[in-house]
């Protein structure tokens, strides 16, 4: 039994004093031009972020110009000028041109941001597309050259197969040598447009002083928001077998939930209850689910992190193991599997509820940078049309419920179709269908 | 209440802490509470000690054995963690606002009433200890940093970061060890969302009142040493570093120093001369503890690639433009100010010669420059 405070919380969660207030507020202003600025205000931030978010990413590329949208975002916002930095954050769905400053110095940043999209020729024309493809280049070859991300890059890349949505997110050496800036232009014609951008803005700063620095010097095009075609999910495999690798490196997962299902939050309750673990942690002997205790005592897994990836009409629920012991790759695929078939039949009411405190506290700490804020504001609006409040966020999660949890495993995962990406030292991971079979059981 | 509450940080002042307090509350669910504890980072003691005591943090106590912790801690949804920086151990933990009060007392055990029985040295700190340093030191830039803080301090500030094994340890130097650290005068308690009055309320009530006051530890006076060469042979990348070990007042004009020629915290600035270097990975920053600093700068790369770049850095530097960078130097200190550790000075436009250095060339070293050819 837990003492003090502990067991209150959990059960009267509406008598709470304090939390009974969102994250921070957030305020909006909408142009005339179509697009929304949101900000959140933090009285406690010692710096401010002002982003503007388009929607594209992959999404608007094909494969001959896949890393097009990295690459002309990478070009926008680079640099240093009058107290603002500028950088850029590249995902499958959308690009941010991001400006970081001081909180007194936010309306020069929203300038900033205004002037790059209100015309981005005059930078694209000046800069050096052959510095900034090399730097494109070795981002993306960091990312084949690292084991892990590797492997969720393959894993997107495997279940949405002939869909733009994976293709790789910062492009290939080989597309992104060809890319210039005729590719560039015909991207921004279709894709910055008013409907199409959010401004987001996170720190100590005034809304409306930015707000209206942003309406008084940016022109940006309006035009519908471009339709970015749906993708589907494909059981399928891929096996990068490399024995020269330390470790087996794997990957499964199943559809998971888009940005505007309604089973978001469920899914992301149900990753948190199999949870991350580590073996080189001190308390890796305590922690208290089923898979954890069962792993760790033969060593059979490094580390696994489970995951609910969301993008705006579907998923990817699953994990990523590192494993060191080569050689029980598949009891460890075996175990991670079968304790999903849980899920559908014997959760436990304690498993649910560890799993909803873990994926509160979970989200709130992602919000913990002016950057994090403002990229949860930037896409959400973009690609789901509305964001809620952190304490919408935090009721939703409290009314999940053992039978939400179970019949969303039966719907979701449940003899379903899975995808599996590895590398490393492969030799023990069974065929796709040995694992796929692993997705039900004969008894229930 | 929260919308008025939310601004304010304040130091206690009406009942008295037992311990160092600060804290601000905040509009947002979660409580960040990071406990401090001062002058016993890898810097004091017998090498590698405050790793291993750092990793005894959240085992078993008096009150309470370590997995009816974890898994209370679980069913929370709340994380903590123990880390050992040069300065201090650092314990943190985040959960709900509602349990501020149970892992005010979590944390009063640990440091008060940890058992530190002798299977958890050989069962749970050794494995774990040995585990990170093996991580860390597969790491190039870990290596030549470690170096670089062993020429420029020699002791102290320069003793190893991790437990590497060399000197044997035992429980009870550990244990001596937690009892001349985990002190009142030591202890630093700041938390992030959490009204001072209720904190304060908990640290009193809880068993950080039983800790020993303690005297504030009479630190030995830091002394710099300049112009030491090491080079070390290795696999992977290959790298150099430059390091001037610095005083805490010479902070703020190394910080301008360090925007104008390419800082880490900075790393999207494309008009810097380091980012600009050919082929190579190169930035600088400025390393900040308690009695001294180290500016350091890294070029990373092909051995061919960083042996031509390190011969222009002490041309890039003593032409840097200080006066220009002020502004980006204030926007780097705002960037690395946190609530733990705000930052207090004011960028301070002051022309730096690089001057002499501390010198470590690491990887492909036959390729590598010696720090009298730069």
């Amino acid at each position: 039994m837990l003492r003090g405070s502990g067991v209150r919380s959990i059960k009267n969660f509406t008598c709470r004093r304090l939390l009974s207030s969102a994250n921070g507020p957030t305020k909006y202003t909408s142009l005339s031009n179509g697009i929304t600025i949101a900000s959140e205000i933090n009285p406690n931030a010692t710096s401010s972020t002002v982003a503007a978010y388009i929607g594209a990413g992959t999404r608007a590329e094909h494969q001959y110009n896949n890393g097009i949208s990295a690459l002309t975002t990478n070009i926008l916002a680079s640099g240093y000028e009058n107290g603002v930095l500028l950088s850029s954050d590249n995902s499958k769905e959308a690009n941010g041109i991001i400006a970081q400053t001081t909180n007194d110095n936010v309306v020069e940043a929203g300038k900033t941001i205004a002037k790059i999209l209100s015309n981005p020729t005059a930078i694209l024309e000046k800069a050096d597309y052959g510095v900034a493809k090399a730097k494109l280049i070795s981002i993306a070859e960091a990312i084949e050259s690292n084991p892990s991300t590797k492997v969720l890059e393959h894993l997107d890349a495997s279940a949405f197969q002939g869909y733009s949505l994976g293709l790789p997110t910062f492009g290939t050496t080989d597309s992104i040598k060809d890319l210039q800036l005729e590719d560039s232009q015909r991207l921004l014609e279709k894709y910055l447009v008013g409907s199409n951008v959010v401004i987001a803005a996170s720190g100590n700063f005034d809304h409306d002083a930015l707000a209206d620095a942003i309406e008084s010097s940016l022109k940006v095009q309006q035009a519908a928001k471009p339709i970015v075609k749906t993708a589907s999910f494909l059981g399928s495999e891929v096996r990068m077998r490399d024995d020269t690798l330390p470790k087996a490196y794997v990957s499964i997962a199943a559809q998971g939930e888009g940005l505007s299902s309604p089973a978001y939050y469920v899914s992301k309750v149900a990753a948190a209850i199999f949870g991350d673990f580590d073996h080189h942690s001190s308390i890796a002997p305590y922690t208290s689910a089923k898979l954890a205790s069962l792993v760790q005592e033969y060593h059979i897994v490094d580390k696994y992190t489970h995951f609910s990836r969301s993008y705006a009409d579907t998923g990817l629920w699953g994990f990523n193991a590192e494993i060191s012991n080569i050689g029980a790759v598949d009891e460890f695929v075996h175990f991670i599997l079968k304790d999903w078939n849980r899920l559908s039949i014997s959760i436990s009411n304690a498993e649910v509820a560890r799993g909803k405190a873990a994926a509160k506290t979970a989200l709130l700490r992602e919000l913990s940078s002016t950057n994090a804020i403002v990229a949860d504001i930037g896409t959400k609006i973009l690609l789901s049309g509305y964001r809620n409040s952190v304490k919408e966020a935090l009721e939703k999660i409290d009314a999940v419920t053992t039978a939400d949890v179970k019949a969303w495993g039966q719907a979701s995962l449940w003899d379903k179709d899975i995808v599996i990406s590895a590398t490393g030292q492969i030799e023990a991971l069974m065929d796709y269908g040995r694992n796929r079979n692993e997705m039900a059981m004969m008894r229930w | 209440m929260l919308s008025r509450a939310a601004t304010r940080r304040s130091y206690s002042t009406a009942v008295q802490a037992v311990v160092k307090t600060t804290a601000r509350d905040t509009t947002g669910n979660l409580t960040n509470l990071t406990v401090v504890v001062n002058n016993s980072g890898s810097k004091a003691g017998k090498s590698g000690i405050s790793h291993l005591l750092s990793s005894f943090n959240f085992l078993n106590t008096g009150a309470k054995s370590a997995l009816r912790f974890t898994r209370e801690s679980e069913l929370l949804g709340g994380q903590f963690s123990s880390n050992v920086t040069r300065d201090a151990i650092v314990l943190n933990t985040s959960f709900l606002k509602t349990d501020l009060p149970y892992y005010v007392e979590a944390l009063g055990n640990v440091l008060s009433n940890t058992s530190f029985r002798p299977h958890e040295l050989v069962e749970n700190v050794l494995p774990v200890v040995k585990s990170q340093y093996e991580s860390a030191i597969k790491s190039n830039s870990y290596l030549a940093l470690e170096e670089l803080h062993e020429l420029s301090f020699r002791k102290g500030l320069g003793n190893p970061l991790l437990y590497d094994g060399t000197n044997k340890i035992t429980l009870d130097e550990i244990k001596e060890f937690a009892a001349q650290s985990y002190t009142k005068s030591n202890i630093s308690v700041f938390a992030s969302g959490a009204i001072e009055e209720d904190l304060v309320q908990f640290i009193n009530d809880s068993s950080f009142s039983y800790l020993p006051s303690g005297d504030a530890s009479s630190v030995a006076p830091v002394t710099l040493f300049k112009g030491k060469e090491a080079r070390i042979r290795s696999g992977g990348e290959s790298a150099v570093f430059i390091g001037v070990p610095i005083k805490p007042t010479e902070f703020a004009k190394y910080e301008v120093l360090s925007a104008a020629i390419g800082s880490s915290i900075l790393n999207s600035d494309i008009t810097a001369p380091l980012y600009k270097l050919a082929g190579v990975d190169a930035s600088s920053s400025v390393l900040k503890y308690k009695d001294a600093g180290l500016f350091v700068i890294s070029v990373k790369g092909s051995a061919a690639a960083v042996s031509t770049a390190a011969k222009q850095l002490k041309t890039i530097v003593d032409s840097a433009d200080v006066k220009a960078a002020t502004k980006k130097a204030e926007l780097s200190i705002a960037l690395q100010s946190t609530f733990e550790s705000p930052l207090s000075f004011k960028a301070e436009a002051t022309p730096v010669k690089l001057g002499a250095f501390n010198y470590v060339a690491i990887g492909e070293v036959d390729a590598l420059p010696y720090a009298d050819e730069l």
